[in-house]
Protein backbone atom coordinates (compact mmCIF):
# COMPACT_ATOMS: atom_id res chain seq x y z
CA UNK A 1 0.00 0.00 0.00
CA UNK A 2 1.53 3.52 -0.69
CA UNK A 3 0.61 6.52 0.92
CA UNK A 4 -2.16 7.16 -1.38
CA UNK A 5 -3.47 4.28 -2.63
CA UNK A 6 -4.62 0.47 -1.71
CA UNK A 7 -3.87 -1.77 -3.43
CA UNK A 8 -7.05 -3.17 -2.74
CA UNK A 9 -8.47 -0.08 -3.35
CA UNK A 10 -10.74 -1.16 -6.39
CA UNK A 11 -11.48 -4.56 -6.01
CA UNK A 12 -12.99 -2.97 -3.12
CA UNK A 13 -15.29 -0.66 -5.00
CA UNK A 14 -15.73 -3.06 -7.94
CA UNK A 15 -17.53 -5.29 -4.53
CA UNK A 16 -19.43 -2.82 -3.39
CA UNK A 17 -20.87 -1.50 -7.34
CA UNK A 18 -21.97 -5.36 -7.49
CA UNK A 19 -23.24 -5.64 -4.08
CA UNK A 20 -21.27 -5.92 -1.24
CA UNK A 21 -18.33 -6.77 0.21
CA UNK A 22 -17.00 -10.19 1.08
CA UNK A 23 -15.48 -11.31 4.60
CA UNK A 24 -12.01 -11.27 3.25
CA UNK A 25 -12.55 -7.12 1.90
CA UNK A 26 -14.57 -6.61 4.95
CA UNK A 27 -11.70 -7.63 7.24
CA UNK A 28 -9.36 -5.68 4.91
CA UNK A 29 -11.39 -2.84 5.00
CA UNK A 30 -11.44 -2.61 8.37
CA UNK A 31 -7.91 -2.50 9.35
CA UNK A 32 -7.00 -0.33 6.12
CA UNK A 33 -7.71 3.94 6.27
CA UNK A 34 -7.30 4.26 2.64
CA UNK A 35 -10.14 1.41 2.24
CA UNK A 36 -12.58 2.24 5.30
CA UNK A 37 -12.94 5.72 3.09
CA UNK A 38 -13.42 3.97 0.09
CA UNK A 39 -16.39 1.89 1.39
CA UNK A 40 -17.73 4.79 3.02
CA UNK A 41 -17.99 7.27 0.18
CA UNK A 42 -18.57 4.40 -2.18
CA UNK A 43 -21.42 3.37 -0.43
CA UNK A 44 -22.33 7.53 -0.35
CA UNK A 45 -22.69 7.79 -4.04
CA UNK A 46 -23.83 4.78 -5.21
CA UNK A 47 -27.15 5.86 -2.62
CA UNK A 48 -29.97 6.75 -5.03
CA UNK A 49 -28.54 5.87 -8.41
CA UNK A 50 -31.57 4.36 -9.27
CA UNK A 51 -33.23 7.87 -9.66
CA UNK A 52 -35.96 7.69 -12.21
CA UNK A 53 -35.13 10.28 -15.12
CA UNK A 54 -36.33 10.46 -18.52
CA UNK A 55 -33.63 9.82 -21.11
CA UNK A 56 -34.17 11.24 -24.80
CA UNK A 57 -34.62 8.47 -27.15
CA UNK A 58 -31.86 6.67 -29.06
CA UNK A 59 -32.92 7.23 -32.44
CA UNK A 60 -33.25 11.06 -31.85
CA UNK A 61 -29.62 11.05 -30.37
CA UNK A 62 -29.00 9.16 -33.14
CA UNK A 63 -30.59 11.63 -36.24
CA UNK A 64 -28.75 14.54 -34.03
CA UNK A 65 -25.30 12.82 -33.97
CA UNK A 66 -25.57 12.41 -38.23
CA UNK A 67 -26.88 16.19 -38.31
CA UNK A 68 -23.89 16.89 -36.30
CA UNK A 69 -21.27 14.79 -38.24
CA UNK A 70 -22.56 16.41 -41.70
CA UNK A 71 -22.61 19.70 -40.32
CA UNK A 72 -18.75 18.79 -39.20
CA UNK A 73 -18.04 17.33 -42.84
CA UNK A 74 -19.28 20.71 -44.45
CA UNK A 75 -17.11 22.89 -41.54
CA UNK A 76 -14.07 20.69 -42.14
CA UNK A 77 -14.64 20.91 -46.18
CA UNK A 78 -15.37 24.61 -46.58
CA UNK A 79 -12.38 25.37 -43.89
CA UNK A 80 -9.71 26.24 -46.75
CA UNK A 81 -12.01 28.32 -48.75
CA UNK A 82 -12.38 30.49 -45.35
CA UNK A 83 -8.57 30.26 -44.74
CA UNK A 84 -7.91 31.14 -48.37
CA UNK A 85 -10.70 34.11 -47.79
CA UNK A 86 -8.61 35.47 -44.43
CA UNK A 87 -5.50 35.47 -45.83
CA UNK A 88 -6.74 37.39 -49.02
CA UNK A 89 -8.50 40.10 -46.75
CA UNK A 90 -5.29 40.18 -44.70
CA UNK A 91 -3.63 41.00 -47.56
CA UNK A 92 -5.78 43.71 -48.88
CA UNK A 93 -6.29 45.21 -45.74
CA UNK A 94 -1.67 45.04 -45.38
CA UNK A 95 -1.98 46.70 -48.78
CA UNK A 96 -4.66 49.24 -48.28
CA UNK A 97 -3.26 50.43 -44.99
CA UNK A 98 0.52 50.74 -46.82
CA UNK A 99 -1.57 52.76 -49.42
CA UNK A 100 -3.10 54.89 -47.01
CA UNK A 101 0.13 55.42 -44.72
CA UNK A 102 2.60 55.99 -47.11
CA UNK A 103 1.26 57.65 -50.42
CA UNK A 104 4.67 58.28 -51.50
CA UNK A 105 4.75 54.46 -52.31
CA UNK A 106 1.75 54.60 -54.50
CA UNK A 107 3.27 57.29 -56.38
CA UNK A 108 6.34 55.41 -57.17
CA UNK A 109 4.90 52.17 -57.73
CA UNK A 110 3.08 53.43 -60.40
CA UNK A 111 6.06 55.33 -61.94
CA UNK A 112 8.23 52.13 -61.27
CA UNK A 113 5.28 50.61 -63.59
CA UNK A 114 4.89 53.22 -65.93
CA UNK A 115 8.97 53.34 -67.10
CA UNK A 116 8.62 49.16 -67.04
CA UNK A 117 8.73 48.06 -70.89
CA UNK A 118 5.15 46.25 -70.18
CA UNK A 119 3.42 49.43 -71.63
CA UNK A 120 5.88 49.27 -74.74
CA UNK A 121 4.23 47.77 -78.06
CA UNK A 122 7.56 46.19 -78.59
CA UNK A 123 7.65 43.91 -75.23
CA UNK A 124 4.16 43.16 -75.14
CA UNK A 125 3.55 40.10 -76.86
CA UNK A 126 6.57 38.97 -73.80
CA UNK A 127 4.71 40.02 -71.34
CA UNK A 128 1.68 38.16 -72.39
CA UNK A 129 3.52 35.01 -72.85
CA UNK A 130 4.91 35.34 -69.18
CA UNK A 131 1.78 36.30 -67.72
CA UNK A 132 0.39 33.28 -69.63
CA UNK A 133 2.56 31.03 -68.10
CA UNK A 134 1.85 32.40 -64.61
CA UNK A 135 -1.75 31.98 -64.86
CA UNK A 136 -1.23 28.04 -65.91
CA UNK A 137 1.62 27.48 -62.93
CA UNK A 138 -1.27 28.91 -60.68
CA UNK A 139 -3.70 26.89 -62.21
CA UNK A 140 -1.65 24.05 -61.93
CA UNK A 141 -1.03 24.50 -58.56
CA UNK A 142 -5.00 24.69 -57.56
CA UNK A 143 -5.37 22.19 -59.46
CA UNK A 144 -3.08 20.15 -57.46
CA UNK A 145 -4.29 21.19 -54.40
CA UNK A 146 -8.21 20.35 -55.05
CA UNK A 147 -7.05 16.98 -55.79
CA UNK A 148 -4.42 16.97 -52.41
CA UNK A 149 -7.84 17.75 -50.28
CA UNK A 150 -10.32 15.69 -52.33
CA UNK A 151 -7.58 12.49 -50.85
CA UNK B 1 -20.81 2.51 -35.42
CA UNK B 2 -24.01 1.85 -37.01
CA UNK B 3 -27.57 2.51 -35.86
CA UNK B 4 -28.02 -0.71 -33.71
CA UNK B 5 -24.51 -1.02 -31.79
CA UNK B 6 -25.19 2.46 -30.61
CA UNK B 7 -28.53 1.52 -29.26
CA UNK B 8 -26.97 -0.56 -27.41
CA UNK B 9 -24.37 1.64 -26.28
CA UNK B 10 -26.72 4.18 -25.66
CA UNK B 11 -28.86 1.57 -23.10
CA UNK B 12 -26.06 1.01 -21.68
CA UNK B 13 -24.39 4.56 -20.97
CA UNK B 14 -26.74 6.84 -21.23
CA UNK B 15 -28.38 6.42 -17.43
CA UNK B 16 -24.55 6.51 -16.16
CA UNK B 17 -23.73 9.79 -17.81
CA UNK B 18 -27.00 11.25 -16.92
CA UNK B 19 -26.22 10.56 -13.54
CA UNK B 20 -22.52 12.05 -13.33
CA UNK B 21 -23.41 15.30 -15.71
CA UNK B 22 -26.81 16.14 -12.51
CA UNK B 23 -24.31 15.23 -10.13
CA UNK B 24 -21.33 17.42 -11.48
CA UNK B 25 -24.01 20.43 -12.75
CA UNK B 26 -26.57 20.02 -10.21
CA UNK B 27 -28.85 21.26 -12.33
CA UNK B 28 -31.73 18.85 -14.89
CA UNK B 29 -31.67 21.50 -17.58
CA UNK B 30 -27.40 21.25 -17.97
CA UNK B 31 -27.56 17.20 -17.60
CA UNK B 32 -29.85 16.92 -20.35
CA UNK B 33 -27.89 19.26 -22.20
CA UNK B 34 -24.88 18.05 -22.25
CA UNK B 35 -25.64 14.45 -22.88
CA UNK B 36 -27.36 15.23 -26.03
CA UNK B 37 -24.21 16.97 -27.11
CA UNK B 38 -21.68 14.57 -25.42
CA UNK B 39 -23.50 11.95 -27.85
CA UNK B 40 -23.47 14.17 -30.12
CA UNK B 41 -19.90 15.31 -30.30
CA UNK B 42 -19.07 11.33 -30.20
CA UNK B 43 -21.27 10.02 -33.33
CA UNK B 44 -19.55 13.43 -34.53
CA UNK B 45 -15.64 12.19 -34.53
CA UNK B 46 -14.18 10.02 -36.34
CA UNK B 47 -12.61 7.36 -34.28
CA UNK B 48 -10.78 4.48 -34.92
CA UNK B 49 -12.13 1.31 -33.74
CA UNK B 50 -12.72 0.81 -29.59
CA UNK B 51 -14.21 -1.55 -27.28
CA UNK B 52 -17.11 -0.81 -25.38
CA UNK B 53 -14.87 0.07 -22.55
CA UNK B 54 -13.09 3.02 -24.30
CA UNK B 55 -15.99 4.08 -26.31
CA UNK B 56 -17.59 4.99 -23.18
CA UNK B 57 -14.21 6.16 -21.29
CA UNK B 58 -14.42 7.83 -24.42
CA UNK B 59 -17.56 9.38 -24.06
CA UNK B 60 -17.37 10.35 -20.59
CA UNK B 61 -14.34 12.18 -21.46
CA UNK B 62 -16.24 14.39 -23.67
CA UNK B 63 -18.69 15.14 -21.47
CA UNK B 64 -16.25 16.04 -18.85
CA UNK B 65 -14.38 18.50 -21.37
CA UNK B 66 -18.00 19.89 -21.73
CA UNK B 67 -18.33 20.81 -18.20
CA UNK B 68 -15.36 22.47 -17.83
CA UNK B 69 -16.11 24.44 -20.75
CA UNK B 70 -19.39 25.37 -18.54
CA UNK B 71 -17.67 26.29 -15.66
CA UNK B 72 -15.02 27.95 -17.17
CA UNK B 73 -17.72 30.09 -18.35
CA UNK B 74 -19.59 30.85 -15.09
CA UNK B 75 -22.73 28.83 -16.96
CA UNK B 76 -22.95 26.53 -13.67
CA UNK B 77 -21.64 27.56 -10.43
CA UNK B 78 -18.87 25.50 -9.38
CA UNK B 79 -20.25 24.94 -5.74
CA UNK B 80 -24.04 23.44 -6.65
CA UNK B 81 -27.18 23.39 -4.16
CA UNK B 82 -28.69 19.79 -2.63
CA UNK B 83 -31.79 21.64 -2.17
CA UNK B 84 -32.14 22.22 -5.97
CA UNK B 85 -31.83 18.38 -6.94
CA UNK B 86 -34.32 16.54 -7.63
CA UNK B 87 -34.79 12.80 -6.11
CA UNK B 88 -37.06 10.91 -5.06
CA UNK B 89 -35.80 10.80 -1.52
CA UNK B 90 -35.29 14.87 -0.45
CA UNK B 91 -35.70 14.60 3.16
CA UNK B 92 -33.61 17.16 4.82
CA UNK B 93 -31.12 14.80 6.51
CA UNK B 94 -30.52 13.73 3.15
CA UNK B 95 -30.24 17.06 1.55
CA UNK B 96 -27.51 17.62 4.50
CA UNK B 97 -25.22 14.23 3.43
CA UNK B 98 -25.35 15.08 -0.32
CA UNK B 99 -24.06 19.16 0.72
CA UNK B 100 -20.67 17.70 1.93
CA UNK B 101 -20.12 16.16 -1.79
CA UNK B 102 -21.76 19.24 -3.59
CA UNK B 103 -19.73 21.37 -1.01
CA UNK B 104 -16.46 19.92 -2.65
CA UNK B 105 -14.49 21.51 -5.82
CA UNK B 106 -16.05 20.43 -9.08
CA UNK B 107 -12.43 18.46 -10.15
CA UNK B 108 -12.69 16.81 -6.76
CA UNK B 109 -16.21 15.57 -7.02
CA UNK B 110 -15.54 14.21 -10.66
CA UNK B 111 -12.63 12.64 -9.45
CA UNK B 112 -14.66 10.58 -6.85
CA UNK B 113 -17.07 10.24 -9.27
CA UNK B 114 -15.50 8.33 -11.79
CA UNK B 115 -13.30 5.99 -9.47
CA UNK B 116 -16.32 5.27 -7.22
CA UNK B 117 -19.40 5.22 -8.91
CA UNK B 118 -18.14 4.69 -12.70
CA UNK B 119 -15.16 2.06 -11.89
CA UNK B 120 -12.74 3.93 -13.95
CA UNK B 121 -9.20 3.02 -12.88
CA UNK B 122 -6.93 5.30 -11.95
CA UNK B 123 -5.03 5.45 -15.31
CA UNK B 124 -8.51 5.95 -16.95
CA UNK B 125 -9.53 9.00 -14.55
CA UNK B 126 -5.94 10.36 -15.38
CA UNK B 127 -6.34 10.32 -19.68
CA UNK B 128 -10.09 11.76 -18.98
CA UNK B 129 -9.20 14.14 -16.80
CA UNK B 130 -6.00 15.31 -18.38
CA UNK B 131 -4.00 14.44 -15.61
CA UNK B 132 -1.12 12.45 -14.02
CA UNK B 133 -1.66 9.29 -12.97
CA UNK B 134 0.25 10.09 -9.65
CA UNK B 135 -1.65 13.53 -8.83
CA UNK B 136 -4.96 11.79 -9.88
CA UNK B 137 -3.69 9.32 -6.83
CA UNK B 138 -2.91 12.43 -4.22
CA UNK B 139 -6.41 14.58 -5.19
CA UNK B 140 -8.67 11.15 -4.59
CA UNK B 141 -6.97 10.51 -1.60
CA UNK B 142 -7.35 13.94 -0.29
CA UNK B 143 -11.05 14.60 -1.70
CA UNK B 144 -11.98 11.00 -0.43
CA UNK B 145 -10.54 11.66 3.40
CA UNK B 146 -12.71 14.76 3.25
CA UNK B 147 -15.56 13.65 2.51
CA UNK B 148 -15.59 10.68 4.33
CA UNK B 149 -14.56 13.03 7.65
CA UNK B 150 -17.23 14.97 6.65
CA UNK B 151 -19.59 12.17 6.22
CA UNK B 152 -18.76 10.54 9.50
CA UNK B 153 -19.18 13.76 11.21
CA UNK B 154 -22.36 14.42 9.62
CA UNK B 155 -23.85 11.13 10.42
CA UNK B 156 -22.38 11.15 13.97
CA UNK B 157 -24.36 14.20 14.65
CA UNK B 158 -28.22 12.49 13.91
CA UNK B 159 -28.10 13.35 10.29
CA UNK B 160 -27.74 10.20 8.24
CA UNK B 161 -28.60 9.27 5.06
Amino acid sequence: MSQFYCDQEREVIEALRCGSLNAALQRHASSCAICSDTVVVSEFLQSGLAEASQLPNSDYIWWMGQLASKQMAVRRATRSIAQVRSVSYLGLSTAALCLILAPGNLRSILSAFSGHRIWSIGGLAESALLMGIGALFFALLGSLYFAWSEK
Amino acid sequence: MNQEAFRVFYNRTSRPLRAYLLRMSGRVDVADDLLQESYCRFLAASLPEMDVGQSRSYLFKIATNLLHDRWRRKEIPENIDATNQSCQDDRETRIDVRRAFDQLKPRERQLLWLAHVEGFDHQEIAQLAGLKVASVRVLLFRARSQLANRLRERLRTGSGV
